[in-house]
């Protein structure tokens, strides 16, 4: 018998690029908040999962730990960033499934909108970027992405227009959901007027910058039909990292234009689940640039390599497309925590919650997570069979 | 001086020589990069650097415009690319593009190495040359 675990639990702090409230204070009261959904206390918590990169150094489980006053019997991490974020409930499940613990908690925040040196302290950890990179000006992700962009133009002919139409179809989803961080109506006429960044990237080619938090609340899909709203299974998780270090990531592959690891670990997270890519009614992808959203959909095998401006362009991402992208607005438009707000918003979509993004009766979604080399896919569902 | 600078001695002495020189594995005879211990191919520990003919061609680039950090603000708008190398089969290396005025480039573009040692990071930068090179990374046109 599959022994199941869902998702009872969910809580965001309002997108928002300088929020005012210290990082911490975010972390804990979207904890409190995801357990309030869940209708369960902060007593009932005995695991914690979280990136392996960032929380510990931030807001590390001892300290949420410490504050909502829990043994912990179970605490681990993953990766950094995005792959570690989707990939909670793949930690989760071991200990669920195990009866190490009861319910496990996973978090993730930044205020890197207040400091916007965040993004780029992850070079820190790479000391060859500084000696190879860095005095060449290749010193932030855009530009590695622009480079990404201008070699898939020319193997693909992607169009400017196509191109555009990333970003306007994640705008569009931004204002209609009513509370994302960048509402301001986008059309071609002002993408090309927008401040090229580092060609051909423009400023609504990158993901915006942001401060707050978000949390997710997992128990076994057995205690879940005792909380408060309807689960949502975990249907499968996939991780995979590529055979690389984190430094030549950006520029030594030899498919460069494939996300390392993205592909084996949407068939692991497939597998799992038992399920083909062709039944999936939405997806969120890790958009930090509208070029890695075309990359990625491609790499997961939602669409033909080369074709990934073309399905957006016409339409096909869109919430009444074939398979709706980023339904919130994503990193691009909504907030950029890293993929735990894709993680919450699919959860919504699943479970009718997503106000005027909603899909009508969506049964699966899948969510992924990237930070390079690693990568990481999140399937849910609302069925538990 | 950091264990990676330390391992890539040989690459940052010869610039200072007007060579490039980049590892190769002396067991699979593969090149790599950036700088590793051991082979990635492999795991041989035998390491060598041999010079490479210090031309490539652009296999992309960008111009970046935005200034990313303060320092940053008088440099742009300034072209970076990603060079591959004919000679070093499967390494690709970051430079910035050194483009003269007027000059045009673009991906596939044959480039020819200038050597920088000024800096505290001394540098291989890549300028358009004027013929493609040949499968030993020469260019066309120069005698042997």
């Amino acid at each position: 018998m599959r022994r199941d675990i869902a998702i009872v639990g969910i809580a965001e702090t309002p997108p928002a690029r300088r929020s005012r409230v210290p990082l911490k204070d975010a972390v804990i009261n979207c904890v409190l908040a995801a357990l309030e959904d869940a209708g369960l206390n902060a007593s009932d918590v005995d695991g914690i999962v979280t990136d392996a990169g960032i929380m510990p150094v931030s807001v590390p489980a001892d300290y949420v730990a410490g504050q909502l006053g829990v043994e912990l019997k179970f605490s681990a991490c993953l990766s950094y960033g995005g792959a570690g974020v989707v990939c909670a409930p793949m930690l989760a499940e071991e200990a669920l499934t195990s009866g190490r613990a009861n319910v496990v908690v996973s978090y993730f925040g930044v205020d890197w909108g207040t400091d916007p040196a965040g993004p780029y302290s992850f070079h820190k950890r790479y000391p060859s970027k500084a000696l190879y990179e860095m005095p060449h000006g290749f010193s932030a992700q855009p530009i590695y992405f622009a480079h990404f962009a201008r070699r898939y133009i020319h193997e693909y002919g992607l169009t400017e227009e196509q191109l555009a139409s990333v970003a306007i179809q994640h705008r569009r989803n931004a204002i209609l959901k009513g509370n994302a961080q960048e509402m301001t109506p986008l059309d071609l006429e002002g993408y090309r007027k927008s401040r090229m960044i580092s060609d051909p990237l423009r400023v609504p080619d990158c993901c915006l910058i942001s401060d707050g938090a978000g949390a997710i609340v997992m128990v076994s899909a057995e205690r879940a039909k005792n909380c408060r709203k309807p689960p949502v299974y975990v249907k499968g998780v996939g991780f995979a990292a590529g055979p690389t270090t984190g430094d030549a990531a950006f520029t030594q592959n030899a498919d460069y234009l494939a996300m390392p690891g993205a592909h084996r670990a949407a068939d692991t997270a497939f597998t799992k689940a038992g399920i083909g890519r062709d039944v999936l009614d939405f997806a969120q992808i890790y958009d930090c640039f509208s070029i890695s959203c075309l990359m990625e959909i491609e790499d997961l095998g939602l669409v033909q390599r080369g074709e990934a401006g073309t399905f957006f362009e016409s339409g096909e991402a869109s919430l009444s497309g074939r398979l709706p992208i980023n339904t919130h607005g994503g990193l691009l438009s909504y907030s950029y925590l890293l993929g735990i707000e894709h993680v919450v918003e699919a959860v919504r979509q699943l479970r009718g919650e997503a106000g005027a993004t909603q899909l009508a009766n969506p049964e699966f979604g899948l969510v992924s997570g990237y930070s390079s080399p690693d990568y990481g896919i999140l399937i849910l569902g609302n069925q538990n069979s | 001086m950091s264990y990676e600078a330390e391992l890539g001695k040989p690459f940052t002495e010869a610039i200072r020589q007007q060579r490039l020189v980049l590892p190769r594995c002396e067991q699979c005879g593969q090149f790599h990069w950036y700088p590793l211990r051991l082979c990635p191919h492999c795991q041989a520990d035998r390491i060598g650097w041999p010079d490479v003919a210090p031309h490539g061609v652009v296999y992309t680039f960008t111009t970046v415009r935005h200034p990313f950090s303060p320092g940053d603000k008088g440099r742009v708008p300034y072209n970076v690319a990603l060079i591959e190398l004919p000679a070093a089969p499967g390494v690709r290396l970051i430079s910035e593009l050194i483009v003269r005025s007027g000059g045009a480039f673009q991906i596939g573009t044959p480039v020819s190495a200038v050597f920088d040692a000024a800096g505290k990071h001394p540098r291989v930068l890549f300028t358009p040359s004027d013929a493609s090179p040949d499968a030993e990374g020469r260019p066309v046109g120069d005698s042997p």
